[in-house]
């Protein structure tokens, strides 16, 4: 019976344990992550800089349209140590936009080439800009820009040039106004071969674009203008914001005519309003010569001819002839008068033409030396009509029409005399010593309170931190032109920074009330 | 009876390997290394009172300023503000975090003393032959021993907020001065504790108690 | 026959064959384990932790984010942070304890274990052994785990913390690790010791 019974076979084979799972299971899950990250991990460029200042690997960001779209991961030198190479790795997404179109730059705080720029990269660090572009061939190493591009907007408008002498107060990318609105920038610029004038592309938006005409003024609006002439202290700027940035302006200083210019059409730059002004007057100017007796002194080209205090006009040129026939010393004052300065009414309802020079002559209108401010001692030509003054007659000398003068009053010069005492005296110098002192006493309490010693102990540390980064801004300013536009990129710097306190404001803010809360969490 | 200690039957055991030793009656058990894994042999360990006396005490010195100077130094905004362990537990009370509080305060402030005056009176006990509940007084060693590392949970998180807070001139947290004493009172109280041998419990108590186990 | 660890007691040694542990007669501590398959237990397990740490130390372990800057950490990162404050000393205890220890004790159960599978001889298994024993205290990944715990809590308002794969990783480990230790059989190793003499 025992022997029927078969016995089981027993085989040797390794018996697998059920926990070579778990290393199965974490094999895929790592290998998993590894193909995602593999996957999602964008293209790397190579970028070649000039320097890598204020670059971290591991660190610094590359954006497009301020959204992080990469990262610098190895800073390294190029073959013969003259340039660095940054290699950074950047989003998948940006995989088809790396072409011969791509531009790349450094943003960082910086005065270079005249503009003042990514201030905000002070507190978050300097940043790699990137705009893809739309090239045809792919490419992933790139040469960084000395500075950001002007960004083309896709925006409609029209491109025109502008020619100038000197290039002044602005750069690519700085804005053109129209009455105080931005209505463009400027693109480009270029000196031309015989190295005489500039030429400079701008892009005017729509609809802005429809006023600009063939006889369209453009001046350069940068900054603030001050000019102190006969007609006192005189300040005029665009905007603010061209205070700061600069730019150009346009206007339609004579009444336009006919469709807006075509794309591409040439206009000159003048250098700033008053010029374009005069040149949009001087095409219908009418050129008259006057003599004064005695000193001309304050007068000069440029000065203005008024009627009545209004400008109507302005000197052109001011000589010193000495007539041999009579043995004396001349002053010819040529002037440019302006007819279109103003305008003559009642002339359509007669039937009568308008009146001539003689005519006006005829009815006492005389020249007479002013002064036009005391403060400066510039003098102007004031047109008037005095009935009573002996009579006077034009007359000609070549192709000059002479008009007739009349002296200076010295009561003129007497009752500015008199003005001047007068607001000397006026002044409250008495009550301005009194009231200096408290101040003084103000100011020596609040240095010497406690209080401010400790703030100054934590300025004083700020202001290290500061000098440093002055210094450094010191030493790339150093290379700047006197006509450099420092302000230029001020106004964008203004808005990142602003941005960035936007951003920062709510953690300083609370950080400054509890910076324990960094530690311990923010209560409940 | 057969409940003797090793030792008594001039035997020892390799804590690696497990292995069973004959120990030569006249050696004095110093040097010796088990047959069959190599592992240096310790019948008692050498010195082990003393050795425990000492990084105790060395662990109380310390302990002071661990908890007296400020373990962060979180700059932010040109402000300084230094933070000692147990300013952090207040600060966690009076936020109503208090389960984070209680896991600081056990953590960082309760199990390093707890785990020294257990040791002491490890210590003393043994210093003063008591026969008094040995299995009980096990049981507390090896709680030290258990507890020990978690007290280095403060020192985890000190450096997980300098590597992950580190926003320049905004914000920035040093490690303070405390944070290498605390954690020196970690590592001297897990060699303490490792010093001190359990077996010395039960050269005094085992014959008592054997001896009330027979009648 | 077996002695105590802690209280000296000469016992005979229970032949285990199960899964099962030995504890002392008289204090009640863990003679020793009895794991079946345990050789393949602790291979395995330990792979699967090789993997895990590779994960949790590559990647990036927490992502804070204030405003519009981030900042990324790894495992390293901190031990790094603390070196460059000055503070070697702390930077090596972390790293000892939370990247050193848990490689040191894998790949040591990796170099016993592998061979007891395969059934071939290993090399230095007898310090090889010892150090895996001393380690098992100076790991200290789940407490650093707490630590995690914990920083997250105070920052949580300040900022946003976003745990990456590696914290996950790291928090298996911590299981993993333990589960390998606990599977460790010495008497399989010994045996073999004995048996090759």
């Amino acid at each position: 019976m025992q022997d029927n019974i078969p016995e089981a076979i027993v085989t040797k084979k390794r018996r697998f344990s059920i926990v070579w799972l778990i290393p199965l299971i974490a094999l895929l899950i790592g290998g998993w992550l590894t193909f995602k990250y593999l996957y999602d991990k964008g293209p790397v460029i190579e970028i070649e800089f000039g320097s890598a200042e204020g670059l971290a690997a591991g660190k610094t960001k590359i954006k497009y349209k301020e959204v992080e779209i990469g990262v610098v991961d190895e800073i390294s030198f190029g073959p013969d140590l003259s340039s660095v190479i940054v290699t950074a790795s950047l989003d998948k997404s940006m995989r088809p936009h790396l072409n011969e179109g791509t531009r790349v730059w450094v943003v960082r705080a910086r005065v270079a080439a005249g503009e003042v720029q990514g201030l905000g990269t002070l507190l978050s660090g300097a940043y790699i800009g990137m705009q893809p572009g739309d090239g045809k061939i792919r490419k992933r190493s790139f040469t960084g820009l000395d500075k950001p591009p002007v960004v083309y907007s896709e925006n409609e408008g029209t491109r025109y040039t502008l020619s100038s002498k000197v290039l002044k107060s602005f750069d690519a990318g700085s804005p053109v106004y129209y009455r105080g609105m931005k209505a463009g920038e400027v693109t480009e610029y270029k000196l031309n071969d015989t190295g005489t004038e500039f030429t400079i592309k701008i892009f005017i938006r729509a609809p802005f674009d429809r006023f600009v005409h063939d006889t369209t003024s453009f001046w350069n609006a940068s900054g603030l203008s001050v000019k102190l002439g006969a007609d006192g202290f005189e300040m005029h700027s665009e905007s603010m914001i061209s205070v700061l940035l600069g730019g150009l302006a346009f206007d339609n200083l004579i009444k336009p005519r006919g469709e807006p210019s075509a794309d591409g059409t040439h206009f000159v730059l003048h250098k700033d309003k008053n010029i374009a002004e005069n040149v949009e007057y001087e095409q219908g100017a009418k050129k008259y010569r006057v003599y004064f007796d005695g000193s001309a002194r304050g007068l000069s080209a440029g000065s203005p001819v008024t009627l009545r205090g209004i400008t109507v006009g302005m000197v052109t040129d001011v000589r010193l002839t000495y007539d041999l026939r009579d043995m004396s010393f001349k002053i010819p004052v040529e002037i440019e008068f302006e007819p279109e300065r103003f305008s003559i009414i009642g002339h359509n309802d007669t039937g009568d033409s308008p009146p001539t020079a003689e005519d006006l002559v005829a009815h006492g209108l005389r020249a007479q030396l002013k002064s036009g401010s005391i403060i400066t001692g510039q003098m102007l030509v004031d047109f008037d009509v005095h009935p009573d003054a002996a009579p006077a007659e034009i007359y000609y000398e070549g192709d000059h029409t002479v008009l007739p003068t009349i002296p200076t009053t010295i009561e003129a010069l007497k009752n500015n005399l008199l003005a001047i005492m007068d607001k000397i005296n006026k002044l409250p110098l008495d009550e301005i010593g009194v009231n200096l002192n408290g101040v003084l006493g103000g100011v020596s309490n609040l240095v010497n309170s406690s209080d401010a010693t400790a703030t100054l102990a934590n300025i004083n540390k700020a202001t290290a931190q500061l000098n440093a980064t002055l210094a450094q801004a010191e030493s790339v300013a150093a290379g700047l032109g006197e006509d450099s536009d420092a302000y230029q990129d001020l106004l964008r710097t203004m808005h990142e920074l602003s941005g960035a306190a936007r951003s920062l404001r709510q953690m300083a803010e609370y950080l400054e009330r509890h910076p324990e809360a960094l530690l311990k969490g923010k209560p409940r | 009876m057969s409940e003797a200690t090793a030792l008594a039957s001039s035997l020892t055991g390799c804590h690696t390997c497990n292995q069973v030793v004959r120990l030569d009656k006249d050696h004095h058990h110093q040097g010796l290394l088990c047959p069959r894994c190599g592992s240096p042999l310790h019948p008692r360990k050498h010195h082990s009172i003393l050795l425990t006396w000492i990084l105790v005490s060395l662990a109380f010195v310390f302990y002071i300023p661990a908890n007296l100077l400020p373990m962060t130094r979180v700059v932010s905004l040109g402000q300084v503000q230094e933070d000692t362990i147990m300013s952090g537990v207040i600060y966690f009370i009076q936020s109503g975090s208090w389960y984070i509080a209680l896991v600081i305060f056990i953590a960082s402030v309760f199990v390093p003393v707890l785990k020294l005056l257990l040791l002491m009176f490890l210590l003393i006990s043994v210093q003063r032959k008591s026969c008094w509940r040995p299995r009980d007084r096990t049981r507390l060693y090896r709680i030290t021993e258990l507890v020990g590392r978690w007290s280095m949970v403060d020192i985890y998180v000190v450096t997980i907020l300098i590597a992950l807070v580190n926003l320049g001139a905004l914000a920035d947290i040093d490690a303070g001065p405390a944070a290498v004493n605390f954690a020196a009172v970690v590592v001297i109280t897990m060699l303490a504790a490792k010093s001190f041998d359990p077996r010395l419990i039960w050269d005094n108590a085992a014959l008592p108690e054997d001896s009330a186990m027979k009648t | 026959m077996i002695i105590c660890h802690d209280c000296d007691l000469l016992q005979t040694k229970p032949d285990l064959q199960h899964q099962g542990k030995a504890l002392c007669h008289r204090c009640g501590a863990v003679l020793f384990r009895s794991v079946p398959d345990s050789a393949q237990r602790v291979v395995a397990l330990s792979l699967a932790g090789l993997i895990l740490f590779a994960v949790a130390n590559i990647y990036p372990f927490l992502a804070f984010d204030v405003g519009s800057q981030s900042t990324q950490t790894t495992l390293f990162t901190g031990v790094r942070e603390l070196y460059a404050q000055g503070l070697w000393a702390l930077a090596g205890l972390v790293f000892f304890t939370c990247i050193a220890a848990p490689l040191i004790q894998l790949v040591l159960m990796m170099h016993i274990f592998l061979p007891v599978m395969l059934g071939r001889t290993s090399y230095a298994v007898k310090p090889a052994f010892r150090l895996l024993l001393q380690l098992r205290e100076w790991n200290m990944i789940e407490v650093f785990m707490i630590g995690i715990l914990v920083a997250l809590v105070k920052l949580t308002k300040m900022a946003i913390i976003i745990p990456g794969v590696a914290m996950w990783s790291f928090m298996a480990l911590i299981f993993i690790l333990t589960g390998a230790m606990t599977s460790i059989d010495g008497r399989i190793v010994w045996d073999r010791v004995d048996s090759e003499k």
